[in-house]
């Protein structure tokens, strides 16, 4: 009885405590919703920066799938260790990470971009973007000349990604030759794609265009091609990391994929094979920017970039399990890599690769992904 | 009635007022501006004008979304209601019991489970290599892998596994209202099983199935994780629709303008059943 | 007391006759007895299209609770007694064989999703090559995932005990009175579960935009409230409407206070209804996406938005163990509520 008392008591107090907290809380935070400091920039200003490490807290994005993972893995660890920054990541397709910059550019979401090529230079730079302090970042220097980011310095190319033809070595005698593979009638059922979305899907996209006789300002060719194959599409993947899960859970055994996630699924002990296409693989490079009002220190950010583009961390990420094409001068590529372009200069990979002209492409890109979503789906 | 006592009603609702101007402001504000945002014209244009709707229903593609989302949402109820009424049927037959816990908690743990874990399951399901392929092929049924992934098919499987307990519960309550005496009485008059179950249970536990049907179905179409993880980048229902204008575009009138059309076709589909299900609770209760 | 708690049950029981219909069946609920199953419930109908979500989460949870106590719950009716003939076993084969495939449908995928978390190779697989703990282990190398269910917890506890403030009050005032007003009121508190969650996300997203208030752990939390609190003002209605107002009316005539009674009389009855509204409040935070994705931001991502990209993304075993893991948790979750409520109601009827 006198238990049952008791537990009656300390149920309601701790009932009428539970009241009072969650409305005093409610009304702290209602009182001062601009002000809601995050716990980077509290840390980052409080926090003690002592024997030359920069110290504070970064946000920074990662594509996600295995950039996400390596950036995790080896660039948050190391920036850590060197410099006492914490950084979070967060997964985010470049396309979106621009539209949330447009969309609140005095209060970014995340303080270091990591933009391919193409969102990059469609997004109003200017407006999202800070140049980089190229002073804060002792690894810059040995970036080859072409990824330092040119006059314009809004950072540096932290990696080149190679395009090819993916496939499952399990279900195919020979490799593919070339893109117009993807047709043979023996793929029907087998072919993944991804939304244009992407670099990764528009890249594919102007490449089949050319290969039919379009151009970077033409891919009508291409839509009508893709009309063609959408029979036997099994899959079009919402992102590149979805897309290379699905050839991983075997739901397509072909597909457009990047060098660095089948070498990736390689290394995990999955048969995948990867080709480079009649015309050659396309190079798709992508770039880290600080942006604009970031809520992190500007040395903090760049303290990030700077691991991303150091040789240490660029050695690791070229080796496996991760495969990307280096743009720090100092790296050697070692393992698969280096043989499938027969070379362990990164110079010699990154000249192999075709890039395509992103200014044209840009122009009608947005009306090409409203079509390709259109004409793809149901 | 005393001063005191007008003092007290007056204490009285103020009690209502924080959730009411809390609502009024966070809820009703917002989706006002919402329908005033779908009634801009889009550009640089002021005042308010119909374009978006104009737009909207003058495109084939975008009728084409809205009623893949109406039939996926039709064919989710009619799997939900032919599996679970007789799961509900069978709950209510059952004496309480451990036997009768134990169905309880079957149909009520998807309810209480995360709706990406449930998904998730989903895929492990209906991959290639997932569970019923690889047991068809084992079975030698099959010599290829069914593609059940990406289909409309597996969305509506994988929604009706995550809906069914909003349409059974409904159905246990309808059917613990039935009056037993009605199913005794019409097996003594030497009506068949089947005969009182079409001319008795089934009508009398009417409401229950419209009740459940209504849930089954607002849920469905408005449902979002599991389309867009089962159906992939190739299938488009409504919400998907609306977070893709939104988040990946940032075309906020034509995202508040789809999202204007879903909600008031749920509203209608609610109005519609329900009024249904007035009509059917007056006959079944005279 | 006992009574009184059987009839409390009943109500929770079957709620479109009498919970739900907060109205006047409210009023005279002590001086009937509780009407005979199959009668026409009083109901209130402008309000009944609205609440029918909360309903069967209110449902949902009563018979979770219920399990506990069977004898509590109306006696079963066992299919008639009559000669065996081919109707009938037609019938219960087509039964049996519904219900069944329904069971397997509702309950397969839990189980699968489970045994493939613990495998031992290195790609979702089912079944799997072999059994391991080492996905789940493999989850602590996964810092954001950790900050992402810190982040679910703190927005969907906060939520929760504001709900439960704002939603008392209000509960408590529309149980009293049964005016057009009152009415109304109630169909705006419970009009957020009818309306498509994702409809009801961008909306906010607009209106924070519009008014310039930046994407935060606040705006998340707003946001989780307008969604969240329909289902403790119903299940708090509900289990007020138990109460007749005459408990508060011999309280007060008694000479108690208002506050005294509220403490003594009021807020140990409506206590069930709180604690079951927390209870689904508090998940239906937790496990929110379709909100969330519009309010929150890369610095406030929560649980099930992190999950999503992961499952979309990298969709390897990890995600599986991390699907398991909250299957887990809600189970236990289950259990202590079962033992909390159980508890509480053996107080009520020992009064």
């Amino acid at each position: 009885m006198v238990n049952r008392r008791i537990n009656q008591i300390s149920r309601r107090s701790v009932l009428g405590a539970g009241l009072f907290v969650g409305s005093s809380l409610l009304l702290k935070a209602c009182g001062q919703p601009q002000s809601a400091v995050p716990e980077g920039e509290e840390s980052a200003a409080t926090e003690e920066t002592g024997g030359g490490a920069v110290g504070g807290s970064v946000i920074a994005v990662a594509y996600p799938g295995a950039w996400e993972e390596a950036h995790r893995e080896v660039v948050a660890s190391q920036v850590k260790s060197s410099q006492n920054v914490d950084a979070t990541i967060v997964p985010l397709l470049a396309n979106d990470q621009v539209a949330q910059l447009v969309a609140a550019p005095d209060n970014p979401p995340f303080d270091v971009c990591l933009l391919d090529e193409g969102p990059f230079r469609a997004a109003p730079r200017e407006e999202i973007l800070q140049p980089f302090p190229a002073e804060l970042s002792p690894s810059f220097a040995k970036l080859f000349p072409d990824f330092q980011g040119g006059e314009e310095g809004w950072g540096p190319t932290v990696a080149v990604t190679a395009i090819g033809i993916g496939y499952n070595a399990d279900k195919y005698d020979s490799p593919p030759v070339g893109w117009e593979d993807l047709w043979n009638p023996e793929n029907a059922g087998r072919v993944g794609l991804v939304t244009m979305n992407s670099s990764l899907g528009t890249a594919f996209m102007v490449e089949v265009a050319k290969r039919f006789g379009g151009s970077e300002a033409d891919i009508e060719v291409a839509f009508e091609k893709i009309q063609e194959l959408l029979p036997d599409v099994a899959a079009v993947a919402p992102s590149p990391g979805a897309l290379a899960t699905l050839l991983q859970q075997g739901e397509v055994d072909i597909a457009p994929l990047y060098l660095n996630d089948i070498l990736a699924m390689r290394e995990a002990g999955l048969n995948m094979g990867w080709a480079v296409p009649e015309g050659g693989s396309i190079g798709i490079r992508a770039t880290m920017s600080i942006v604009k009002n970031p809520q992190a220190s500007v040395e903090a950010a760049a303290a990030y970039i700077d691991t991303v583009i150091s040789e240490e961390a660029q050695n690791t990420l070229a080796a496996p399990p991760y495969f990307f094409g280096p743009t720090n001068s100092g790296v050697q590529l070692s393992g698969p890599f280096e043989e499938l372009f027969s070379s362990s200069n990164p110079q010699d990979f990154i000249a192999e690769l075709m890039y395509l002209d992103w200014d044209t492409i840009n122009l009608s890109r947005a009306e090409w992904i409203e079509r390709f979503n259109r004409e793809v789906t149901i | 009635m005393s001063a005191k006592a007008l003092l007290k009603a007056g204490k009285g609702w103020a009690l209502v007022l924080p959730l009411t101007l809390f609502l009024l402001s966070f809820y009703l504000a917002p989706i006002v501006l919402m329908v005033i945002t779908s009634l801009s014209p889009g550009g640089d244009g002021g005042g308010l004008s119909p374009s978006q709707y104009v737009k909207f229903f003058g495109d084939g593609f975008n009728l084409k979304v809205l009623w893949e989302t109406v039939w996926l949402g039709i064919k989710t109820t009619l799997v939900c209601l032919l599996l679970g009424y007789p799961l509900a049927l069978l709950h209510s037959r059952t004496r309480p019991g451990n036997w009768r816990s134990i169905l309880t908690f079957l149909i009520v743990l998807p309810l209480l489970t995360s709706a990406v874990v449930r998904t998730f399951a989903w895929i492990v399901i209906l991959g290639r290599q997932g569970v019923i392929n690889s047991t068809l092929l084992s079975l030698s049924l099959i010599e290829e892998p069914l593609r059940l992934l990406s289909t409309h098919h597996g969305v509506v499987a994988a929604l009706s596994q995550i809906q069914m307990p909003l349409m059974i519960l409904p159905l246990i309550a309808a059917m613990a209202r039935l009056d037993p005496n009605l199913e005794s009485a019409s097996a003594s008059l030497g009506g068949t099983s089947w005969r009182t179950f079409w001319r008795i249970t089934l009508p009398l536990t009417l409401p229950g199935i419209i009740s459940g049907s209504l849930l089954v179905f607002s849920a469905s179409v408005s449902s979002f994780i599991t389309p867009s993880v089962i159906g992939g980048g190739r299938i488009m229902f409504m919400p998907m629709y609306i977070y893709q204008q939104a988040i990946s575009l940032f075309d906020f009138p034509f995202a508040a303008t789809i999202s204007t059309v879903l909600l008031v076709t749920v509203l209608l589909v609610v109005v519609l059943l329900s009024s249904l299900g007035r009509l059917t609770r007056s006959y079944t209760h005279t | 007391m006992y009574p009184f708690s059987v009839n409390l049950s009943v109500g929770i029981e079957s709620p479109l006759g009498r919970g739900i219909g907060v109205g006047s069946s409210a009023r005279n609920c002590d001086r009937n007895p509780p009407r005979p199953t199959g009668t026409p419930p009083l109901e209130e109908i402008s309000s009944y299209e609205l609440t029918l979500k909360t309903y069967v989460l209110i449902r949902a949870v009563s018979e979770v609770f219920e399990m506990a106590n069977p004898t509590l719950s109306p006696t079963a009716r066992s299919p008639q007694k009559s000669a065996t003939d081919w109707s009938r076993v037609t019938f219960n084969a087509a039964l049996r064989l519904g219900a069944y495939t329904a069971l397997l449908l509702l309950t397969a995928p839990t189980i699968i999703i489970l045994i493939a978390s613990f495998s031992s190779g290195e790609t979702l697989q089912f079944p799997p090559a072999g059994l391991s703990i080492k996905w789940y282990i493999a989850l602590r190398e996964l810092p954001e995932l950790w900050a992402a269910a810190w982040n679910s917890l703190w927005v969907a506890t906060v939520t929760t005990l504001t709900c439960i403030a704002l939603g008392f009050a209000a509960a408590l005032v529309i149980s009293e009175r049964r005016t057009p007003l009152t009415q109304s009121l109630e169909a705006l508190f419970m009009s957020p579960l009818a309306m498509p969650a994702l409809s009801v996300g961008l909306a906010l997203l607009v209106f924070f935009n519009f008014i310039g208030w930046r994407v935060s752990v606040t705006t998340l939390i707003i946001s989780h409230i307008v969604v969240g609190v329909p289902y403790l003002v119903r299940t708090i209605l509900v289990s007020l409407s138990q109460m007749s107002s005459s408990f508060r009316d011999a309280s007060a005539s008694l000479g108690a206070g208002s506050w005294y009674t509220f403490r003594h009389v009021t807020f140990p009855l409506a206590r069930q209804g709180v604690i079951a509204g927390s209870f689904i409040t508090f998940l239906t935070s937790f496990d929110n996406i379709t909100v969330s994705l519009f309010v929150s931001d890369a610095r406030t991502q929560v649980l099930p938005v992190r999950m999503w990209t992961l499952v979309q993304n990298n969709l390897d075993v990890r995600a599986a163990s991390i699907a398991g893991v909250l299957v887990f948790v809600t189970a236990i979750l289950m259990l202590a509520m079962e033992r909390f409520v159980n508890l509480s109601r053996f107080v009520v009827s020992d009064r």
